[in-house]
């Protein structure tokens, strides 16, 4: 019996691959969308406000940017990527760890880790609305 | 060659700081909190030839002499930590002019001769809108050591690779080192101490 679009059930079925195929567009859009914005979170393109803890003085953008102290030879601070962040390990002498968006965007709120554990001063406090926060898990999760 | 050397030599200070066994060269103060507060007695600065960020030379017990100074030690190469020590003297700058305190000056001193020179120290300025009470100096290459090992500063072992702890010394006005702030004091508490210096003498 060859496929025809003159039955119901067809045209529905054809509808429902051509639904499922705009969506899974849209979706791979969206994500390629808040990678691109979470690089640019990542780098510096874009600023974050921030500033250190106890400190009243917000940092100039260049100063607070993660590649500064999470990228290259001279980094101070751990490397960001899906293994680093979701493989559960002890950080700063806690127990062992790992982190999803939740306690990821709340680090960089509020400085501390999954475990509880305080982040040194160096570490910026920022604020990051949750869009922004989810843009810059997405693509670190891509590293 | 040379400045590739010089670089790395400063990326693997803290390295080579755990393998020498700093703490134990610099005594019981350096576990736990690391060296800050008060100093007693006060040291008297080094001396100490200097270039400052305008070409001018200098040295760092003229400098010193006649005014109260806080001190940070930086390189312009640095991307971690000396932005972000710029930034709490930009901010330092900012309250000073507002709490009026006579005769207080902001040093930033290079701990990379190699790599910076007045050029590299006064673009660095530019960066956080240095005023006139904020120099930037570096010293000869043949000295680059001799003002952290007087202040004592080396990062806690495996903390960091930049060289040097993110501390602020501040200075009376007889150039003698009387506080060791704790790392990245905010600019409010090292104004405070400042004013407490200038109450003492």
């Amino acid at each position: 019996m060859s496929l025809t679009l003159r039955s119901a059930p067809n045209r529905l079925l054809l509808g429902g691959v051509i639904m499922a195929l705009c969506g899974g567009a849209l979706a791979f859009a969206m994500s390629a969308e808040d990678a691109a914005l979470g690089r640019a979170l990542y780098d510096g393109q874009r600023a974050l406000p921030a500033q250190l803890r106890g400190h009243d003085e917000a940092l100039p953008a260049h100063a607070a940017r993660c590649i500064n102290c999470h990228e290259g030879s001279s980094a101070i601070a751990p490397a960001l990527s899906a293994r680093s962040l979701l493989q559960p390990q002890a950080r700063r002498g806690g127990p062992p760890s790992h982190y999803d968006e939740a306690s990821f965007c709340r680090l960089l709120r509020d400085g501390v880790d999954p475990a509880w554990v305080l982040l040194p001063r160096e570490m910026p406090r920022y604020e990051i609305p949750a869009q922004d926060c989810r843009a810059l898990w997405s693509y670190l999760l891509q590293r | 060659m040379h400045s590739f050397t010089r670089r790395h030599l400063l990326r693997g200070l803290s390295g080579g700081a755990a393998v020498c066994g700093w703490p134990m060269l610099l005594g019981a103060q350096t576990t736990g909190h690391g060296l800050l507060g008060p100093v007693d007695p006060r040291p008297t600065a080094p001396g100490l030839p200097l270039t400052l960020h305008d070409g001018r030379p200098t040295r760092l017990e003229h400098l010193l002499r006649g005014r109260l100074t806080a001190l940070q030690l930086m390189f312009t190469g640095c991307s971690s930590t000396c932005p972000i020590q710029g930034a709490v003297f930009a901010g330092l700058q900012q309250r000073l002019a507002e709490a009026r305190l006579p005769a207080v000056q902001l040093l930033s001193v290079s701990i990379d001769p190699l790599g910076d020179d007045a050029r590299a120290l006064a673009a660095w300025r530019q960066r956080f809108h240095a005023g006139e009470q904020w120099l930037a100096a570096v010293p000869p290459l043949a000295l680059a050591e001799r003002l952290p090992d007087f202040l004592a500063s080396r990062p806690t072992p495996g903390k960091g690779a930049d060289g040097h702890t993110p501390q602020v010394y501040l200075f009376d006005r007889q150039g003698r080192l009387a506080y060791r702030m704790a790392e990245l004091a905010s600019a409010t508490s090292i104004v405070k101490a400042l004013g407490e210096l200038a109450r003492l003498g």
